[in-house]
């Protein structure tokens, strides 16, 4: 039996690589990506509680998760897709048309 | 009737967004979709109003909660109120997008079976009882409302907005997700009703351990993900460049249905489900709420766009309903449910004037307001009453509102949580400072003269639109107070169980 606390410690560090991705990429296909990565953080909470309180909960709601981050990414690339079409690029750094 | 029979509401939207698509493959005719939407928002909003009024012929009660779908799915006086919040601004939205996109618009179709799953993801999350539920409803709202800010493919600044909206948004669910993730790892339950009692069980002493640094944690996750729903500092950044991207009836939607599921979503979490545990959320809720009114109202001061000016403002008001969540007591809560609802309803018909504005072709600057009233005396009449109103003008419904909310934090702040008195002597003072950019509006539609011709024809659909909306805020909610204060407090007292 492995403790909770490493599943705490592992979940929390995917979630600091996901946040550390978003905050410091350029390029919004890896922020999309450091996204799925911050959600597996939230799936690896939900599934090692699962078996630790022997609740079936969990595990569905990582069924649950995986779907939203599939349509998530889904949408995300159609609206990123229909941005390159316009300006060629989707560097997050040259989205800077809405300002004040 | 069954009980199952008070999800029909939700079936009859879910019937309509399967039947547009399929309506597309028949017809090219573009009434159709919008005839077939607001025929299925008509119904769930009568069913809805039936619901309230006659509880007893579809086994509901109005006193207790149903419960639907093996207890995931909650059917209460909150819930039901703000279902029917939700499809009035859809059904008002899903009216002016006829007269906002012209023929040739293309895409059709898929916009108002976005705005109709937007709805329904609105209703689930008003309804949940879990957590999963919660958040499930909240992205199938969020993303049919990322798909409808970047709705116009060959319009830059709509593109944009929804890649900032999307990226953001992204982010910020996932953060919520892990909040929620670390609740079930130290409750081991899901269900609002189970966190609650184990939240108690802590107090009690009945559950062994000190777990306050995890549920604070979590709290601060949970409030960074429902912040950026509700666009509160320092969640806000997204809101003003969505709001003057999107298309205006869109923005109507996320400004006016969106903010709302946001608080209900956020009551449900924080006034019920964690409710015991207050002492480690209420500091940072207090703090949002001071600095977001504050924020708000500076920054809406110095900007030129109507929508984003609109936006900022929207954020101060989302900082004083705020207010309310440290407090905890009912009358403070019901304050600030009846604050929500009003505010949908000044916020949206706001937007409705602007969007109609913009489509005639004034444009979204502030100069394209002056002379409104020499143009057309309805539209900027209830720009006027929306106007006033948000800033709680007496005897207009954001008056009443906001009196009942600053009133019910007050009480709870005189009775022990002085610092609450804080939090309402900056909504009171924001509220003066607000006054400012919303009288430059009314300034320039009465006092100028308009720039251009004076004869624009606008459409006859947002005439009635606006007509609604200033009897509905100057003449039934004034008239009407105290059974809007009895509706606010039953909902509340729903809430809090």
């Amino acid at each position: 039996m492995i403790e909770p606390i490493n599943f705490m410690i592992f979940s929390s560090i995917l979630l600091l690589i996901g946040a550390y991705g978003v905050i410091r990429n350029k390029n919004s296909i890896v922020v999309l990506m450091s996204v799925e990565i911050m959600l597996t953080a939230a799936n690896v909470n939900f599934i090692a509680f699962s078996s630790y309180y022997n609740d079936l909960t969990g595990q569905i709601v990582a069924l649950f998760i995986t779907t939203i981050a599939a349509a998530e990414v889904a949408i995300g690339l159609a609206i990123l897709l229909s941005l390159f079409k316009q300006r060629d690029t989707i560097e997050l750094d040259l989205l800077d048309r809405l300002r004040w | 009737m069954d009980s199952s029979s008070l999800f029909l509401p939700e079936i009859l939207l879910i019937a309509s967004i399967m039947a547009i698509p399929a309506l597309h493959i028949f017809t090219e005719n573009r009434r159709s979709y919008s005839i077939c939407s607001n025929v299925s928002l008509v119904g769930a909003f009568i069913f809805l109003v039936l619901s309230w009024y006659y509880p007893d012929s579809l086994s509901m009660d109005r006193d207790v909660s149903t419960y639907i779908f093996y207890d995931h799915f909650k059917v209460d006086a909150f819930s039901q109120l703000f279902k029917i919040v939700f499809v009035l601004t859809a059904l008002i939205v899903s009216l002016v997008s006829t007269s906002y996109f012209d023929e040739s618009e293309p895409h059709q179709p898929e916009y108002f079976t976005l705005l109709l799953s937007s709805t329904l993801g609105m209703m689930v999350t008003a309804s949940a009882n879990d957590f999963l539920t919660l958040f499930v409803g909240i992205e199938i709202s969020a993303f049919s409302s990322y798909a409808m800010v970047a709705f116009r493919k060959k319009d830059d600044k709509s593109t944009e907005a929804g890649a900032k909206y999307l990226l953001i948004g992204a982010f910020s669910s996932a953060l919520t997700l892990y909040g929620i993730s670390l609740i079930y790892a130290i409750t081991g339950f899901l269900t609002f009703d189970g966190v609650n009692s184990f939240m108690d069980g802590i107090n009690n002493g009945v559950v062994d351990g000190d777990f306050s640094e995890v549920i604070f944690i979590s709290c601060l996750f949970i409030m960074a993900g429902l912040g950026f729903k509700i666009a509160v500092v320092p969640f806000h950044a997204w809101a003003p460049d969505v709001y003057e991207g999107a298309p205006t009836p869109v923005t109507t939607l996320l400004a006016a249905a969106s903010k709302a599921m946001g608080f209900v979503a956020v009551f449900r979490v924080f006034v019920f489900a964690l409710d015991s545990v207050y002492e480690e959320w209420e500091l940072i809720l207090g703090i949002i709420a001071l600095a977001s009114m504050t924020v708000g109202n500076l920054a809406a001061i110095s900007q030129n766009d109507i929508g984003r000016m609109l936006a900022y403002s929207s954020i101060a008001q989302a900082g004083y309903i705020m207010i309310a969540i440290p407090a905890l007591t009912s009358e403070a809560m019901s304050g600030a449910i009846a604050h929500t609802l009003v505010h949908a309803f000044m916020k949206g018909g706001a937007f409705v004037v602007v969007g109609c504005v913009g489509a005639v072709g004034l444009g979204y600057s502030l100069d394209s307001y002056k002379g409104l009233a020499k143009r057309s005396q309805l539209l900027a009449l209830a720009m006027t009453v929306c106007l006033l109103s948000l800033v709680g003008i007496p005897p207009f419904a954001g008056f009443i509102s906001k009196f009942f909310l600053f009133y019910g934090t007050l009480k709870a702040g005189m009775a022990g949580n002085s610092w609450l008195i804080i939090l309402v002597i900056g909504g009171v003072l924001n509220s003066a400072l607000s006054l400012y950019y919303y009288l430059k509006i009314m300034r320039y539609m009465y006092l100028y003269d308009p720039e251009g011709s004076e004869d624009i024809e606008f459409p006859n659909t947002v005439r009635y639109i606006s007509l609604g909306v200033i009897l509905l805020l100057a003449v039934f909610f004034p008239l009407y107070w105290e059974s809007l204060f009895e509706l606010c407090k039953e909902a509340s007292a729903a809430l809090m169980g």
